[in-house]
């Protein structure tokens, strides 16, 4: 982690946490999960809540496509550490359909029409901001998504846009292919869920 | 308001008004993508457009200039959900004039 703290800063409750985290996973610890540990009334409280949420909470979008999304949006803002953990996440939840390996070219990538149409609006919105317009809403509505499935995909695409920043600014990194599948498979089995005692 | 809008209005507050290291007019200002103190202009602007450019050095160059940890976390942190907001506010404008 590029600032000290967020590796030895923590307090008892969440370095004790962290300890144990380290000990069961036999691997290096989510630099995620440090992060939203350091001072979680800051950012991690808040965060895990809409996190899971966003991800794991009731949508017209499967977990699968909304790790999907993450993995895109991930993508194009180049943080390497975050499409590695979530192409993972993807292709765990979705199978051999995943298409990940199909996400630079998925204009033509063979996604669900709903998908296609939800990805060229995070796309917008994460590289032009600026030009959103409303037209671009009525293509993802032509292709039947509804406006609640809209909502809930910009919601997914706020996520990564701030995780990816922070995990690029901080230099999130994996210690081995090991790791990141690990963390991709803690990530599936625990849901986005951490308990709340871990988080006063 | 859907429930996502009130879990960011909550992380958003969090960020922004927690008692911390920086000032919170100056987390605000990295937030909104507003005019920041010199020591400040380059660090958030990196966060918020080029943070697949960072490096360590970027970090470097404020502890040299007096900056905690702390407090580079705590702009880091404005920035990168400054950043993110800019961009969800910009698809709810877009569906809310798409009718």
């Amino acid at each position: 982690m590029r600032l000290r703290v967020l590796d030895q800063g923590h307090r008892p409750r969440q370095r004790l946490a962290l300890r144990v985290m380290r000990l069961v996973s036999r691997t290096q610890v989510d630099p995620v999960a440090k992060v939203t540990l350091y001072r979680p009334e800051l950012f991690g409280r808040p965060w895990l809540r809409f996190v899971e949420s966003a991800m794991r909470g009731p949508s017209e979008w499967s977990e699968g496509e909304r790790e999907l999304f993450g993995a895109f949006v991930s993508r194009l803002n180049l943080c390497g550490f975050c499409v590695g953990v979530h192409e993972r996440t993807s292709e765990m939840i979705l199978g051999g359909d995943a298409g990940v390996d199909r996400l630079g070219q998925w204009r033509d990538g063979g996604f669900p029409p709903k998908v296609t149409a939800m990805f060229g609006l995070l796309e917008k919105v994460t590289l032009e901001p600026d030009a959103v317009r409303p037209q671009d809403v009525r293509v993802v509505r032509a292709a039947g998504v509804s406006d609640t499935a809209i909502l809930d995909g910009l919601y997914v695409g706020f996520l990564f846009n701030t995780v990816n920043r922070l995990a690029n600014a901080l230099d999130f990194r994996w210690g081995s292919d090991a790791d990141r599948r690990g963390m991709a498979s803690r990530l599936v089995r625990n849901r986005y869920h951490v308990p709340d005692f871990l988080l006063r | 308001m859907d429930q996502h809008a009130l879990e960011v209005m909550d992380l958003r507050y969090a960020v922004l008004e927690s008692p911390g290291a920086t000032d919170p007019a100056v987390r605000d200002a990295a937030h909104y993508g507003m005019r920041l103190p010199e020591l400040w202009a380059a660090y958030v602007a990196r966060v918020r457009e080029e943070s697949y450019q960072m490096t360590d050095l970027d970090v470097e160059e404020l502890l040299a200039a007096g900056c905690t940890e702390d407090a580079i976390f705590e702009m880091t942190l404005a920035a990168a959900v400054g950043a993110a907001t800019q961009r969800l506010d910009a698809g709810l404008r877009a569906v809310r004039e798409a009718d």
